[in-house]
């Protein structure tokens, strides 16, 4: 693998690695202009729990919009929950206030029984729409996130990439 | 072991002759094209998404299969090398062949594929 | 396609492209397989009785509020809504009340008029379905109750008026777009909100003011004006 590296020209080696740069530098400004593009800091999450089966499934990708500011009741929004980091995707089933008012919105996932209450922050009974939501969801496409989970969640899954890489760089002939 | 990591990489490689190369592109092309095809036709003449779904992962399959190993249909025309001119006596021709000078020479076949 | 990561490589890409395109083929038609007009849809709904009550409205709630629980009537057939791409339909009703008295005051008088900076009717669904299939999705409900009940977020819900029921959808497809839906004949009447009944349901003591018995939500149903 080092010979591989060593055996290049400088030429060679400074073009790989500013085609990686160019690569990650097209998917991050992609991912900006798209967060512009739908005021929203995640423009396309993955679904992380089975609260919205059967619409969403875990591992499905969500598109978001977030330049409606006047969230209707039935859509389904992606909100983070105050002190937390965790986006979670859920409908919106009460609604109150809007216009110069903050419009409050109270969540529930459709597989729930139960509404969002409890997951709320400490002593917040409603979302924040300008402050805790981040997007509405319009577009759907199934399991195409699936990758992230099974990543996230199995952590030995990494090594065994690492090691198919390193499998495919030894048996590679340069 | 440097025998086996050889035999390993000749494996894993699975290289095909220039003609193949192109029978694989095209099967590619056309074997993956067609699925889609039939898989978005048939599931919406008769309604059924599933039925895409199968078509498509099914074509894909197939074509995974057609394509990827090195079947030997792939290794029909071997490249017809000119002999080796014996410049130093006494070195065996594998061993050459294997040496600095003959991988730069494959990693610009290589380069002339892609065009 | 020398060897056998590339093609593997090459396969794979090229799959992922006809994937795409077969995906958004499949959205396309889908999207325009549906009702372009919820009017068209064979939708009613019909308030039936409402009651207003002091208590904990569920068992998780933290404190003491007034809640308004509702039966009503619905007729609905959602199956063309049901096109290839359609993976569920989730069915809502939503009940629709003018916001808390503070801020309904100014808003009353400007019924109608563009978007003001007030604040819009409040919204509540009452009750949802989660229909899969095109079996289902003729629905017949008679006295049905609701599955949530109301609240405000003032606390307070008795005694107000101008509230309507409607009927409402959200398409979710397999691959695409979601998408919403109303009826306008899926709307009841405008009704309000009783004045609180005694016995407080959800809650421990129901030591409540108002010792008013109302029989019946029809009779309260007279208020003749219409949506706004």
């Amino acid at each position: 693998m080092l010979s591989a590296i060593s055996g290049m020209q400088p030429r060679q080696l400074a073009a790989q690695v500013l085609n990686f740069a160019l690569v990650l530098s097209t998917a991050f400004m992609l991912w900006k202009g798209l967060s512009v593009a739908t005021d929203s800091p995640s423009p396309i999450v993955v679904v992380l729990s089975g609260s919205m089966e059967p619409a969403f499934q875990r591992g499905d990708l969500l598109f978001l919009w977030n330049r409606a500011r006047n969230t209707q009741i039935g859509e389904v929004v992606v909100y983070n929950v105050r002190g937390k980091d965790i986006p979670i995707v859920h409908r919106v089933v009460r609604k109150f206030g809007g216009g110069i008012k903050p419009l409050r919105l109270l969540t529930k996932g459709d597989n729930n029984l139960a509404d969002d209450t409890e997951l709320y922050a400490r002593g917040q009974d409603y979302l924040d729409r300008a402050a805790d939501v981040i997007g509405s969801v319009k577009g759907y496409i199934p399991f195409v996130g699936y990758v992230t989970i099974l990543i996230s969640e199995h952590p030995w899954l990494k090594t065994v990439i690492f090691g198919l890489m390193g499998a495919v760089v030894v048996l590679q002939r340069e | 072991m440097a025998e086996l990591l050889e035999r390993g990489r000749t494996i894993f490689e699975g290289q095909i002759d220039f003609e193949g190369q192109h029978k694989a592109e095209l099967l590619t092309t056309t074997l993956l094209g067609i699925s889609g095809f039939v898989a978005f036709v048939i599931g919406y003449l008769l309604q059924d998404i599933r039925l895409t779904l199968a078509i498509g992962l099914g074509g894909t399959a197939l074509t995974f299969i057609a394509v990827v190993p090195p079947w030997k249909a792939y290794n029909k025309h071997p490249i017809a090398w000119l002999p080796a001119e014996g410049t130093e006596a006494g070195n065996d021709s594998p061993i050459i062949v294997d040496g600095k000078k003959a991988s730069e020479g494959v990693s610009n076949l290589n380069a002339y594929n892609l065009q | 396609m020398h060897s056998t990561l590339v093609r593997a490589q090459n396969v794979f890409g090229f799959f992922t492209t006809v994937a795409f395109i077969v995906g958004a083929l499949v959205a396309v038609t889908g999207y325009f397989s549906l009702p372009s007009d919820g009017n068209s849809l064979d939708v009613s709904v019909d308030l039936k009785n409402v009651q207003v009550a002091r208590g904990r409205p569920h068992y998780y709630s933290s404190k003491r509020e007034e809640y308004a629980q509702i039966r009503f009537d619905l007729d609905a057939d959602l199956s063309p809504l049901f096109t290839w791409n359609t993976k569920q339909v989730f069915l809502y009703i939503m009940a629709s009340y003018p916001p808390s008295v503070s801020s309904a005051s100014r808003d009353s008088k400007k019924k109608g008029s563009s978007p003001s900076p007030n604040p819009g009717p409040s919204n509540a669904i009452i009750y949802d379905k989660i229909i899969t299939s095109r079996d289902e999705a003729h629905l017949e409900l008679r006295n049905q109750r609701s599955k949530y009940q109301i609240t405000d977020i003032s606390g307070r819900i008795a005694n107000r008026h101008n509230a309507t029921l409607e009927v409402a959808w959200n398409v979710q497809p397999w691959v695409g777009a979601l998408t919403w839906g109303t009826s306008s004949e899926g709307r009841s009447k405008a009704f309000a909100f009783p004045a609180l009944k005694s016995t407080g349901a959800g809650g421990g003591g129901a030591a409540t003011a108002t010792k008013k018995k109302n029989v019946a939500g029809e009779q309260t149903m007279g208020s003749a004006a219409p949506a706004a």
